[in-house]
């Protein structure tokens, strides 16, 4: 079972939402819709302040609520990965999805309806390509690969590197990981 | 200090209002199925117990009108749906792990237990409506007949049938919130019997607004009042439950004790939807006013759409992430009033 990581380097990043743009281009996100997003998060006491930027998106969960609580099986995971896909054929638009994620991932599709959210462009990875966000990063902070194999780009990254995904407690066991 | 702050725009109903996941539909929906549970409920219950003397409308005629109800609140759930064309992949599995999908298939059991159970008690209930189905062109005497009177001859089977059902679609309005360990509001497993005796209330108090004989208005009136104080227990429970857990639940629980849906839930669900009907019934206990019964009655009702319009809302207000979002949201209305898309600029 292949296990996709994308690791984003937050020392690097530069906050330009370039990833954003790339995603909505390479995707057809509908205007004033994404798939992905960046915060900046500001710690510390002025005039010691440290700012880090983080490229945040869809986890692709191992433990994925939203596939849990679909109810007609849209949600699913994409060729026995991790990568959580959304089949427009079958979903009802009903949300439960929507709900269920802690990470508040997923939107609406206006105006087909079905819900959609970051695939991880699947359909470039299929053919040994980065996802769009990955490719077009103009800082090289994104990193995308497979975790089963402890040569690739992104197994070498989290076994060098302090590392921290978004909320663990939530149990889902994202596959976004960011370095300090 | 730590500040989030969005650099890009998040296509997020706590970013962008117009985005909400459930609106009023899932709120009626919510509350239609309860009320039809409880319905059902008490229905099966008088007929199981042999009470149809005292309670005639609960006997006969409840389960069609619960029908009718449960029918409006499956239309509102239909019209939330984004993409209704796909609405038929709900019965075309079922997945274990997602309460909606059972929900779904329990509606599907439901809807004909209701409608055998409202065909058993046709020829008390709705006599003129009876003889019209008896007397259909084709299908009157030789199907519509027969079904008729083995609905009548299986009427308590089909009544304990349509209690174990009621039960489960009662829990369910409740359980289909409660499933979502994202939103921190609704992480109980409370709201099952709370949306469960809430219904029954609901029921109780459709019943005392249908009944026609004094007897049996008095007789749900006294049940809505026991019933109003569980429930009052249960929301107890509900918030001592929030206010010891931890800071999700804290943030979740400030919604109601101070937040932005304060006022609705306390004036409007807790003071005028269960106190006021409580005390209502309480002066009625011993002997029956029909004002005070009626006026309870429509109390009850506006007080369990409350419930549920009130959770609905600010279970989609919680979450595990809190931005602060730089492009204010006063903001962005101001230049959506001035004929710019916000989120299409940046």
């Amino acid at each position: 079972m292949p296990h996709y990581a994308m690791v984003i380097d937050t020392r690097t990043c530069i906050g330009c939402t370039d990833c954003v743009d790339a995603c909505r281009m390479e995707n057809s996100v509908p205007e004033g819709l994404c798939y992905d997003w960046v915060v900046e998060i500001t710690q510390g006491r002025y005039p010691e302040l440290k700012t880090e930027f983080r490229s945040e998106r869809c986890n692709h969960c191992s433990h994925a609520t939203c596939v849990a609580a679909c109810p007609t099986g849209a949600s699913q995971y994409w060729n026995g990965s991790n990568i959580v896909v959304v089949d427009a054929t079958i979903c009802t638009g009903c949300k439960a999805c929507i709900a269920a994620c802690p990470y508040d991932a997923r939107l609406i599709m206006q105006p087909q309806g079905y819900i959609g959210k970051c695939t991880f462009c699947v359909h470039r990875v299929q053919y040994g390509e980065d996802p769009a966000c990955v490719a077009t990063c103009p800082a090289h902070a994104m990193h995308f690969g497979l975790l089963d194999d402890p040569t690739s780009n992104v197994s070498r990254l989290l076994a060098g590197r302090e590392h921290y995904v978004l909320a663990p407690e939530t149990g889902n066991e994202p596959n976004v990981f960011y370095l300090r | 200090m730590r500040e989030q702050v969005l650099a890009s725009v998040l296509a997020n109903p706590r970013v962008e209002p117009h985005l909400a996941i459930w609106g009023w539909e899932i709120a009626t929906y919510l509350f239609f199925g309860g009320l039809a549970g409880g319905m059902m409920l008490c229905a099966g219950t008088v007929i199981l117990a042999r009470r149809e003397g005292q309670a005639p409308f609960a006997a006969y005629r409840a389960p069609l009108v619960a029908l009718v109800l449960l029918a409006v609140g499956m239309t509102t759930l239909f019209l939330d749906l984004e993409r209704k064309i796909n609405v038929w992949r709900f019965y075309a599995t079922l997945r274990v792990t997602s309460p909606m999908s059972w929900g779904s298939w329990i509606l599907l059991l439901v809807m004909p237990a209701m409608a055998l159970l409202a065909l058993a008690g046709l020829a008390q209930g709705f006599p003129a409506l009876e003889r019209l189905l008896r007397r259909l062109p084709l299908v009157g005497r030789p199907v519509v007949g027969p079904i008729i009177d083995l609905c009548v001859a299986l009427r308590r089977p089909l009544a304990g049938i349509n209690v174990a059902l009621g039960v489960a679609l009662g829990i369910y309005t409740g359980v289909l919130l409660s499933g979502f360990n994202a939103r921190p509001f609704w992480h109980s497993a409370l709201l099952g019997p709370l949306f469960l005796v809430s219904g029954l209330s609901t029921g109780a108090a459709v019943i005392v607004l249908g009944a026609r004989t004094v007897e049996e208005r008095h007789l749900f009136g006294r049940i809505d009042l026991g019933v109003i104080l569980v429930e009052m227990a249960l929301i107890a429970l509900y918030l001592i439950d929030m206010l010891n857990g931890d800071a999700l639940q804290h943030q979740a629980v400030a919604l109601l004790l101070g937040g932005a849906m304060t006022g609705l839930f306390w004036i409007g669900f807790i003071a005028l939807g269960l106190a006021l009907p409580l005390l209502l019934e309480a002066a009625s206990w011993r002997r029956p006013v029909a004002v005070l019964a009626s006026l309870a009655s429509v109390l009850v009702l506006v007080g369990g759409f409350l419930l549920r319009d009130v959770v609905v809302t600010a279970g989609q207000r919680t979450s595990w992430s809190n931005f602060h979002n730089q492009f204010n949201a006063g903001l962005l209305d101001r230049l959506r009033k001035d004929g710019e898309n916000p989120s299409g600029r940046f």
